[in-house]
């Protein structure tokens, strides 16, 4: 009989890495285990998470050949070893019955929308009759007609590999959610102001502010690891947090001040601590003058610019201001105290004369009507709370208004976070710790013209729409459905799900009922991939490897890595490889090498060579000697770092101009100013923000009645669109604030309304929506509703989110877009709440 | 001697849920049937717009004076030499008594095991070998916060000697090794 002390045999467990689920100390347990030890063997492997886009760096526990834990890796840029419960739950992805398990055909397309007339084939058939499709429109010289179809999935982590495959086949065509409903129609307030997109470019230094506001975004409870993590850490380094959100979300809810601003209405607050802020002389006026365009001049009578020309040399737009100093007009660059105020009279080199006022004088003039008083009215909110809030931003150095994320709600989203970049830019804390910050990719911001083919292009210049940098969904639509501006007859949808997430349930499926051809490659049967003909089933990221990419959601330099830490569970494959292959019996294997290895800076002859012996390591390993780095490190540690936090602080616009087109934070946007003289004027793109109410607020006055509500919405921290979906343990977390619809007591009441109850929620307009069931909460104004996304599932082969029902939010949201950057308005409708 | 200990700051917890889903997997609990070593419930209280809404992650409390160990009948349960309160499954007859005389609902059956299952301080399997608990480790907001509650220089015992970190409960007078933070927060909307 062995004797030993519970010491040594836990020394003993822990020495072989022991199954821990049996732990006891007696000797037949001993037995048990030391049997199990002699077979078992522990590997722990470097992936990136997939389950959102944030994608942190993790360690697959792999025992026995099954992932039994996934961990975050420790002191990795982006996540510093956390991950959260959707992170955790990659297991219940990796081994979900409902997956994809085998290629699939359908020949059958009026049976789209449904599960019928699927037949499993093996790989080869399904890549060849997918060749097949392709390769019809190719040969007839028509290849756009194919729409590549992608969700956050192609433009957070796919992207190269999808657009390599797209240049292959030679499509200019895709689409995704970015621009019409995700971010876009807010970043590109930041784009106009900055030259980067948020989240994608810009990420604020929240870990060391000491005063952060928050809005349109729930950054505590969804903002992903690497953004949440900082957040805590900034609160638990003394930070003060003011949360604008009509319902206390996570953020709000361990915020040190909550204000339920009502919906839509956060830039009328901005614009009033704007007010503030130019009355009190909170601004950084030796920021302003040097780095910003608010110097420069404004012709007194037709408000545009005096003179703004181009410089060849550095490519960027050079303007007036007047010289304090000198007395006279000259460019910015040459100004040695340039004016912020005043009214000057400027002599031209044609001899005229005009007068003038530096933008930022009339900034101050526009700022005088938007008193707290004002935006009090608007926004529900005292105007000594606005006062206050204004004061402290800026007087607690440092401050920072966090940049947001997805924002496609109004049409003055995008004066919204203009006003967000402007007040951040107007305490100067742009690129300093504390403030707004680039990450690796927004220091080399690269958007190449769109392509003149694509079919948005081609139909905004029909219909009067600009043409926008990455592709534009509306159109889509009139493509497939309508052949305008010309036909789209095939769809690859790659892990995206627009029947799911896109504006306009209706009009979706009917799109994809029209198509010739729908190919899809997804991981779980998802409500788009029942309109599927041809069904290839997508690897989950722990059964496959990644290359090399940067870690984007943080302030260092780092590349990062995934390692396949097993072998796939069902018979599917990566879609880096199904490309290859398709790209192959396509006769195109070669372009699509030559664009892949110039989009990663890579040598062609070597990807290919690596790519062809090696697989997805190949390209790794192309990219680790183009890059310079170690493969073994990377392949070890899952990410490599090469510029610390310090060293890329404090470099834009101090040391490299910025990615607009003066290259200086344009308070004063010149992409606006050229888009308004194009144009004309509205305050939705106006160089100088202005107040536009949303269209919401007078539709609710004129519809006031007990069961009307604002509609607002949110994800709960358990969700990230379809990666998330369908996932036992995240099921298992569910509470009933996460799918159920948010009101407030007292109204509930009024409708007789109690906790639990079931309740249709509809729009107001159209009648669409769904069943839910009611959470009565004291949490949420008394005039607003609030839902999670991702509900409402329609496909019965996901057996878990089936059975949970819900509303599906573009139920609610109708086929409707903004001007100028068409997003979806998303919360530009009113619901009406009914008890079942 | 070791004595481990949890303090959680409310302050920091941002109820996602990262905890609990780390301790199911890295435990093997059965959540599917729901059972569970820690949960984070969440409270809303107040009027609006006076309102706190509060995620409370809650274990077992690793009392030292636990009335688990108290009444169980075959010393299955039992507080080891670090403090941390176990169960030893194959002398576990599950009667259950423990689970009733748990005032802080820590405790439920695992049918796999034929035994009481609980929170372990995920002593054997990662803090014996160095590593925190695996809902320390994975918490996204650090507010769960791990160590030696006899070490002066640990960050447990400065927040509990601080008088920052209390007992839930204290009246019940078992002593827990399990402390919270509680903030009280300003609230000015109006």
């Amino acid at each position: 009989m062995i004797k030993m002390t519970r010491r040594e045999f836990v020394k003993l467990a822990a020495v072989t890495g022991a199954l821990t689920l049996m732990l006891g100390e007696s000797e037949h347990t001993f037995k048990t285990l030391t049997a199990a030890q002699s077979k078992t063997q522990v590997k722990y492997i470097p992936n990136l998470c997939t389950m959102c886009a944030n994608r942190c760096g993790i360690t697959a526990k792999v025992v026995n050949g099954k992932v039994v834990k996934l961990d975050g890796i420790p002191h990795h840029p982006a996540n510093n070893g956390k991950i959260c419960a959707r992170g955790q739950s990659g297991i219940a992805r990796l081994y979900n019955p409902d997956r994809i398990k085998a290629p699939m055909i359908r020949r059958d397309k009026s049976k789209r929308g449904t599960w019928e007339g699927f037949e499993e084939v093996n790989w080869n058939t399904a890549l060849d009759e997918a060749a097949k499709k392709i390769k019809r429109y190719m040969d007839e010289g028509h290849p756009e007609k194919i729409a590549v179809i992608s969700g956050w999935w192609g433009c957070a982590v796919y992207k190269p590999y999808v657009a390599a495959f797209m240049q292959a086949i030679g499509t200019p065509n895709s689409a995704g959610a970015t621009i019409n409903s995700c971010m876009f129609p807010g970043a590109f307030g930041w784009l106009a102001t900055l030259g980067g997109a948020n989240h994608a470019h810009i990420i604020s230094d929240l870990e060391d502010a000491k005063y952060i506001i928050a809005l349109r975004r729930n950054l505590a409870g969804v903002g992903g690891v690497p953004h949440s993590w900082r957040f805590a850490e900034a609160k638990r380094r003394g930070a003060k947090v003011v949360a604008l959100d009509p319902r206390m979300s996570e953020t709000a809810a361990l915020a040190d001040v909550w204000i339920p601003i009502k919906p839509g209405t956060d830039l009328a607050f901005l614009l009033a601590m704007g007010h503030v802020l130019v009355n009190e002389k909170l601004y950084d006026e030796a920021f302003l003058k040097k780095y910003t365009t608010v110097p420069l001049l404004l012709n007194s009578e037709t408000g545009v610019p005096v003179k703004v020309w181009d410089d060849k040399a550095t490519g960027l737009k050079k303007y007036l201001v007047y010289d304090l100093l000198q007395k006279k007009a000259v460019s910015h660059d040459e100004a040695l105290n340039p004016a912020l105020l005043g009214e000057y009279t400027v002599k031209l080199e044609d001899g005229t004369t005009v007068k003038a006022k530096p933008a930022f004088q009339v900034l101050v003039d526009d700022l005088q009507q938007y008193t707290p008083e004002w935006a009090s009215k608007i926004c529900d909110v005292s105007s000594d709370l606005i006062v206050k809030t204004a004061n402290e931003f800026g007087r607690t150095k440092p401050a920072v208004i966090d940049p947001g994320w997805h924002d496609p709600r109004y049409e003055n989203s995008l004066q919204t976070h203009r006003m967000m970049a402007i007040l951040n830019a107007m305490i100067g804390n742009i690129d300093r710790y504390g403030g707004v910050s680039f990450n690796v990719p927004g220091r080399e911001v690269n958007l190449p013209p769109p392509p003149q083919n694509r079919y948005d292009v081609v139909w905004g210049k029909k219909h009067g729409m600009l043409p926008l940098p990455l592709p534009n969904y509306v159109p889509l639509y009139y493509a497939m459905t309508k052949g305008d501006p010309y036909p789209i007859e095939m769809a690859i949808v790659i892990a995206g799900n627009p029947i799911r997430t896109w504006s306009g349930d209706k009009e979706w499926k009917e799109a994809f009922k029209k198509l010739n051809d729908v190919l899809v490659i997804d991981v779980l049967p998802q409500d788009t991939t029942m309109y599927a003909d041809i069904l290839l089933p997508d690897s989950v990221y722990l059964e496959k490897d990644f290359p090399i990419s940067h870690a984007e959601m943080s302030l260092y330099g780092a590349f990062e890595t995934a390692i396949a830490a097993i072998n796939p569970v069902f018979n599917t494959k990566p879609e880096i490889m199904i490309f290859a292959e398709l790209s192959k019996r396509l006769g195109v294997y070669d372009k699509f090498i030559n664009s892949l290895a110039k989009m990663l800076k890579v040598d062609a002859g070597k990807l290919r060579r690596y790519f062809d012996s090696e697989g997805i390591r190949g390209i790794r390993r192309a990219q680790a000697e183009a890059y310079g780095i170690s493969l073994d490190e990377i392949e070890k540690k899952g990410y490599v770092m090469f510029e610390t936090k310090e060293e890329l602080m404090d470099t834009m616009p101090y040391k490299k101009p910025l990615h607009t087109p003066s290259g200086k934070v344009e308070v004063y946007s010149l992409m606006l100013a050229k888009i308004t003289s194009m144009v004309g004027e509205d305050p939705m793109w106006s160089p100088l923000p202005k107040w536009l109410p949303p269209k919401v607020m007078s539709e609710y006055e004129k519809n006031k009645a007990p069961n009307v509500f604002y509609f607002i919405y949110g994800k709960s921290p358990l969700n990230s669109y379809t990666h998330t979906t369908d996932n036992e343990m995240l099921d298992s977390l569910l509470r009933p604030d996460y799918i159920g619809v948010w009101i407030n007591t007292k109204r509930a009441k009024q409708l007789g309304i109690k906790d639990g109850d079931k309740v249709k929620v509809t729009n107001l307009k159209t009648g669409e929506g769904g069943v839910t069931t009611a959470f009565v909460t004291e949490a949420i104004r008394k005039d607003t509703v609030f839902l999670n996304t991702q509900w409402g599932i329609e496909s019965k082969k996901l057996k878990i989110a089936y059975k949970r029902g819900g509303v599906a939010l573009n139920k609610l949201w109708p086929f409707q877009y903004a001007r100028l950057i068409p997003g979806m308005l998303t919360n530009e409708l009113l619901v009406k709440i009914e008890k079942v | 001697m070791t004595k481990y200990g949890m303090v959680i700051d409310l302050g920091s917890c941002l109820g996602c849920g990262a905890c609990i889903a780390a301790c199911d997997f890295e435990n093997q609990t059965p959540w599917e049937e729901g059972k569970r070593r820690t949960h984070v419930p969440e409270f809303i209280f107040g009027e609006y717009p006076n309102v706190e809404r509060l995620f409370v992650p809650r274990l077992c409390m690793h009392c030292e004076d636990p009335p688990c160990v108290a009444v169980c009948p075959t010393g299955a349960s039992y507080k080891n030499e670090d403090g941390v309160v176990l169960v030893r499954y194959d002398m576990c007859i599950g009667c259950k008594y423990c689970v009733v005389a748990c005032p802080y609902n820590a405790r439920y059956v695992d049918e796999r095991k034929h035994a009481i299952d609980k929170c372990t301080f995920c002593y054997n399997n990662r803090v014996s070998q160095g590593r925190e608990p695996a809902c320390v480790e994975s918490c996204v907001g650090g507010a769960r916060i791990f160590g030696d509650l006899e070490d002066p220089n640990s960050e447990v015992y400065k927040l509990i000697h601080s008088g920052e970190a209390v007992p839930l409960r204290a009246d019940l007078g078992t002593h827990p090794k399990v402390r919270y933070i509680f903030r009280r927060k300003k609230r000015e909307g109006d």
